[in-house]
């Protein structure tokens, strides 16, 4: 697999926005129908029964079982670490947009309004809203915290001013191909902005995670690129995903081929394999 | 190098404004800097390196570094003050206010299901330490009352950074948090302020702490910082480290010093 790194001898921000527009990269292509056809038979087959409940593998499911760690079952709550991303990416847009000056501020803003939908009825019940609205103020520091941190770091890493003119997609929802055939099992692509949204234009995929690269993060990024190719299949697939982890100041780009969305889809197969294991009926949120 | 706060009582925001000073007075980056210092840390740590794997790599902290590796676990109570302090940072920072400490800290805690065993051990505690915590976490609290008051949000504070530096091909990573962090980062002067605070006394190895703290910034951004600072919410007592030349070379040595010890090659 072909991974580039940004350029060591330019400023990060300058770099990482270099690697989203950088066009050496391979002329993309549409994601082949056999492989589509091939990856959504096999997950059909190994798809655990219904009654398990749903499936949703994203690239820290993949990653983590492929390594031999265990899924753990954990239900969904609503914490500051899980609304960090949500508010942090609204808030992102927020600021690039012009309609706030600070992230704190935007951060503040976008909670007020997510709030506001809640107490009009226009969220659903569990929502981001509805847990906002009745958290004492203690928790709703943490929260604002964590997303004006995760918004800070995305806001300082990148030249918004090319990102923009780029045609750049901020925040939208997360890549999910549901199995045909066992649609309560999906694959996740977990992606923070996309380039390239319309159909001639080629698309790149950036992907904001904690920590610092690993030797699985190449599963990771192709992983972002199969789902994205598999929801989009009237158009080429993404020609790079690029990861970037501001802890560590470190961003590499995955030049995506066919062999890539192949790795992709193995890895995919496999992880679902291990959850389809007797022993190992566990499944992740 | 290293510039102590007066004796004195500091008054309200002292801390934040030492760590930001005067922006003419601000150095300006050397863009050679972070590479040289990796460069040189790569090659002292090749020893060491040796005998590391990159699957179980030699896990550094500003702490562990500075102070030798913990040879205590830490107490209940220790480990819940901490934590809660930490809850409060964010809420001095971004309200600026907090009416009941124990209560709001608590409940922000509560909010962390990685925290979940720690909230159970404060649940579990009597009633009388219950009552001696939460008096404890009020009494700092008075002391971030003092220093982290408005800081206006141009500054751009953000709280809890992660910062994590891979040297010798993964075979030692060296961690740490930024309780608070100020700042931009900028290609031509330093401006990116770092705020430790602890709820222990500062110590003889606080100035090591920050210097290792300055460092992984520089290597993580490629750019040194500004300054750095402790602030202990025990005692009110403030620390500020002016980031130069001769603090990323100390601390690169220190950080060499703990791999070859921890990684025992000395």
């Amino acid at each position: 697999m072909n991974v580039r790194y940004p350029s060591a001898a330019l400023p990060f921000a300058r770099s990482l926005t270099d690697l989203l527009f950088d066009q050496e990269a391979p002329l993309p292509r549409r994601i082949d129908p056999a492989l589509r056809k091939v990856l959504g038979q096999r997950m059909a087959r190994l798809a655990p029964d219904r009654t398990n409940g749903s499936i949703s593998l994203d690239s820290f499911t993949v990653t983590k079982v492929l390594g031999g760690e265990l899924a753990t079952a954990t239900p969904f709550t609503w914490s500051p670490r899980a609304a960090r991303r949500i508010l942090g990416l609204a808030a992102t847009q927020r600021l690039v947009g012009g309609v706030a000056s600070t992230p704190t501020e935007a951060v503040r803003a976008e909670i007020e309004d997510v709030i506001q939908r809640a107490n009009e009825r226009l969220a659903r019940s569990g929502s981001l809203g509805h847990w906002l609205a009745e958290a004492p103020p203690g928790v709703l520091a943490v929260v604002i915290a964590e997303a004006v941190t995760y918004d800070t770091e995305l806001v300082i890493g990148l030249e918004w001013d090319r990102v923009i003119d780029g045609g750049a997609s901020l925040g939208t929802a997360d890549a999910l191909w549901a199995v045909p055939g066992a649609p309560w099992v999906s694959l996740k692509g977990r992606r923070d902005l996309v380039i390239g949204s319309t159909a001639d234009v080629p698309r790149t995929l950036l992907a904001v995670r904690g920590g610092r690269p690993s030797t699985s993060s190449t599963a990771d990024l192709a992983h972002v690129a199969l789902v994205d190719g598999l929801t989009h299949p009237d158009r080429p697939h993404a020609q790079r995903v690029v990861g970037y982890w501001p802890a560590a100041g470190r961003a590499i780009g995955l030049d995506v081929d066919g062999e890539t969305l192949k790795f992709a889809a193995r890895n995919a197969v496999t992880a679902l394999e291990q959850f389809s294991a007797p022993s190992r009926s566990l499944h992740a949120a | 190098m290293y510039a102590m706060a007066p004796p004195h009582h500091p008054t309200s925001t002292d801390v934040v404004l030492a760590l930001r000073g005067h922006r003419q007075h601000r150095p300006s980056i050397d863009p050679n800097l972070a590479g040289g210092l990796r460069a040189w840390l790569e090659d002292d740590l090749s020893e060491v390196a040796r005998s590391l794997e990159p699957s179980s790599p030699l896990l550094l902290s500003p702490r562990s570094v500075a102070n030798g590796p913990l040879i205590a676990v830490p107490s209940v109570l220790g480990l819940a003050r901490a934590a809660l302090v930490n809850c409060l940072v964010a809420q001095r920072l971004i309200f600026h206010d907090v009416t009941h400490p124990m209560d709001d800290a608590l409940s922000a805690l509560e909010a962390q299901p990685e925290q979940a065993d720690l909230v159970d051990a404060i649940h579990g505690l009597d009633q009388a330490s219950f009552a001696r915590l939460s008096a404890e976490v009020a009494a700092h609290d008075e002391v971030l009352a003092r220093h982290l008051s408005r800081v206006p949000t141009t500054w751009l504070p953000r709280t809890n950074v992660r910062k994590s530096i891979s040297l010798a091909g993964g075979r030692i990573i060296v961690n740490a948090v930024a309780s608070v962090e100020f700042g931009t980062p900028s290609i031509t002067t330093a401006s990116i302020s770092l705020l430790d605070i602890t709820t222990s006394n500062l110590d003889a190895a606080t100035s090591s702490r920050l210097g290792v703290i300055a460092l992984i910034e520089t290597l993580r951004s490629g750019a040194a910082p500004l300054r750095c600072a402790s602030l202990s919410t025990a005692t009110g007592e403030i620390k500020v480290c002016d980031v130069d030349d001769v603090v990323l070379s100390d601390a690169v040595r220190l950080v060499v010093d703990a791999a070859r010890i921890q990684g025992g090659i000395s």
